[in-house]
């Protein structure tokens, strides 16, 4: 039992882990899921898998210890809180630049989508034979990229 | 003893009340003022609980009345109680320089609230004696914050407040697996009883695990080299009043939870995490340095700055000496009121020249004050006499030479080396904003008096360090000394008597 629950969680982590390196921001949200779930499951293994009751005093016992259950209630209410903001915030990005990718944040470091040729890395540092200007960040792209 | 016991409890309730009562929507000059006086009240009783620690005592006040390895408990002893008061002061100072600068749409939507929340969390996170209510209280805080990092929703802000999200939610995922690994092995949540269990069992392999799976996950949050990519992006896309909070306060969060479960809670193979964290530390403030010598502007400079000093306390903290710790109380202080001054500094600058870059010139005739006090937090900041970041700097390293191991020496190295660069880095700074002739074309823009005056109140702080330096390390001593020996801290929560787990009820109690 212990032996599956393991593969489970790491197939979870792994799964998690692969979404969270994805260029779709919901995608990134998803893996962040997955790996809080993999954690739980890791508490409820850790505190040992059994055949008791549950730890209601009307059974008769042995019963279970209801404090990874608590841990585990504990942290599912928190990852629900996060991810919904989690999730308004990548609605708020995709309002702005009107696709699902992390190009919508503006970061020069992503591959825009439009960009033309040129386009430095770090808007800070026009290069070695150009001056240092202040430059605003490329303002919002046209919506227009798709998948 | 009784009679003091919910006081612990007071410096997270008076935010947490604070901040209800601000989300209704009252009169701008009604939420400051609000604000300010929760601040300042946390700040009272944060200075009391300070006072009654002072003789060693361990303030204990259980939640629901279950004592403590059953129920959760908040406990304060002389170093809770000192992050709690930096915090406090901290705390003033942000509602103060909040006050100051109006900004009509994120004050719309809450801005004074999310901020007196985020004093809950961490307030909590310093007066916790739980493993598992340290997670509660890192994601009430961390909550908070990243409302306030998205608030607003410029790209610049989205972006970084994306990023920090996503980093901070992996980084509380493994805290709590670790949390359920500690309960799986010693069966208990409890710091005192963690200790008391972990001391019982000696040196154990799964424990010290536990223990390097907590430092990665609290390096992550106190931003230490690898894992601190993300705070050099985040903290110049704040608003400037939130910026100063989380650049003093939050990256000491995660060094308060290192020292608290590596002087306290796992002592047992230190030989293991000290010299990791020795490493970190080495690492981290050279790149805090050599990165706040690379920039142009003012936040991203002072950014750098704050990892740099968060090396400095993972180096003392690996030591592993007494004497280190006791450096490190020090410099904790240090760290916390100068990263502070350093950012209230940097808004006004960034007010008065209407750019976010260093590069102005000659600002020197119109803010003469203000440059007085950056060469002072400057000077702190580097380590330099006459200020009481030398003192501390000079305490770390002469206790990292007394420990004489050959990581240490090499830290120590790095230490000198970064506290010139960072020297330089600020100096840049100094020459490429207040020295030299302004140039006509461009503009100065009036800055309040209200928002000056802040950067000069936390320069006083900054300066009453210098001043104090006796009785700071003073306290330090005490505080160093209490954290060497868990055995009062453990005897405080738990009591004399040994912990007796009752047995499972049988079957005749369970009769209907």
């Amino acid at each position: 039992m212990e032996t599956l629950f393991a593969l489970l969680i790491g197939l979870l982590v792994a799964a998690g882990v692969f979404l969270l390196l994805s260029r779709k921001i919901v995608r990134v949200v998803l893996g962040l899921s997955f790996i809080a779930y993999a954690g739980n499951l890791a508490i409820l293994t850790v505190a040992g898998l059994g055949e008791k009751s549950p730890p209601l005093l009307t059974l008769p016992g042995p019963y279970m210890d209801p404090l990874p259950q608590a841990l585990i209630l504990t942290a599912i209410v928190i990852g629900f809180a996060t991810t919904a903001l989690l999730l308004t915030v990548a609605l708020r990005a995709y309002q702005v630049a009107g696709h699902d990718d992390v190009a919508a944040f503006g970061d020069n470091l992503a591959r825009e989508p439009q960009a033309h040729d040129g386009m430095t890395a770090d808007p800070e540092h026009q290069g070695p034979d150009l001056p240092d200007v202040l430059q605003a960040d490329p303002e919002d792209t046209p919506p227009g990229r798709s998948g | 003893m009784s009679d003091l016991s919910w006081l612990p409890l007071a410096p997270v309730l008076t935010p947490l009340g604070t901040g209800l009562m601000l989300l209704w929507p009252w009169a701008r000059r009604v939420r400051v003022t609000l604000s300010l006086l929760g601040t300042l009240a946390t700040l009272a009783f944060a200075a009391a609980l300070l006072l009654a620690t002072a003789d060693g005592q361990v303030l204990v006040s259980a939640l629901g009345g279950w004592p403590a390895p059953f129920g959760i408990v908040m406990t304060a002893d002389r170093l809770a109680a000192w992050m709690s008061l930096l915090g406090a002061v901290t705390a003033v100072l942000t509602v103060w320089q909040a006050g100051a600068e109006p900004d009509p749409v994120r004050e719309k939507h809450h801005l004074f609230a999310l901020l007196q929340f985020l004093f809950a969390g961490v307030q909590l996170s310093f007066l916790t004696g739980d493993l598992f209510n340290l997670f509660v209280a890192f994601e009430v805080m961390l909550v908070a914050s990243y409302a306030l990092a998205v608030l607003g929703s410029t790209r610049e802000g989205l972006r970084e407040g994306f990023r920090y999200i996503v980093m901070n939610l992996a980084a509380s995922a493994l805290l709590v697996v670790t949390c359920g690994l500690a309960y799986g092995v010693l069966g208990t949540l409890n710091f005192a009883h963690l200790a008391q269990r972990s001391t019982a069992l000696g040196p154990n392999a799964t424990v010290t695990s536990v223990g390097v799976l907590l430092l990665i996950v609290f390096a992550a949050k106190g931003a230490l080299f690898p894992l601190g990519f993300w705070l050099p992006g985040t903290y110049p896309a704040l608003p400037p009043a939130v910026g100063t909070f989380f650049a003093a306060v939050l990256t000491k969060v995660g060094v308060y939870a290192l020292l608290r479960v590596f002087t306290t809670v796992f002592t047992q193979e230190a030989g293991v995490t000290n010299p990791l964290l020795l490493l970190l530390g080495t690492v981290t403030m050279l790149y805090g340095a050599l990165g706040a010598a690379s920039q142009h502007e003012w936040r991203r400079v002072l950014s750098f700055v704050v990892i740099s000093s968060v090396g400095y306390l993972a180096f003392g903290l690996g030591v592993g000496t007494p004497e280190s710790v006791r450096a490190t109380v020090a410099y904790l202080a240090v760290s916390v009121l100068v990263t502070a001054a350093l950012f209230t500094i940097a808004a006004v600058a960034e007010r008065a020249s209407g750019t976010r870059r260093v590069r102005v010139r000659g600002m020197l005739e119109f803010l003469p004050l203000l440059a007085g006090c950056f060469l002072l937090c400057a000077l702190t900041a580097a380590g330099l006499p006459p200020s009481g970041g030398f003192l501390a700097k000079y305490a770390l390293v002469r206790a990292a030479l007394a420990q004489g191991s050959a990581l240490a020496v090499l830290a120590v190295a790095s230490a000198l080396l970064s506290s010139l660069i960072t020297l330089y880095a600020l100096l840049s700074v100094w020459r490429g904003f207040f020295w030299g002739r302004h140039p006509a074309a461009l503009p100065v823009l009036p800055v309040s008096p209200l928002l000056r005056s802040v950067a000069y109140a936390a320069t006083g702080l900054v300066a009453g360090l210098t001043l104090l330096a006796g009785p700071l390390f003073g306290w330090a001593q005490a505080t160093a000394a209490e954290l060497s020996r868990p055995e009062g801290y453990i005897q405080g929560v738990l009591g004399d008597e040994p912990v007796v787990i009752p047995p499972p009820p049988t079957e005749q109690e369970n009769a209907p």
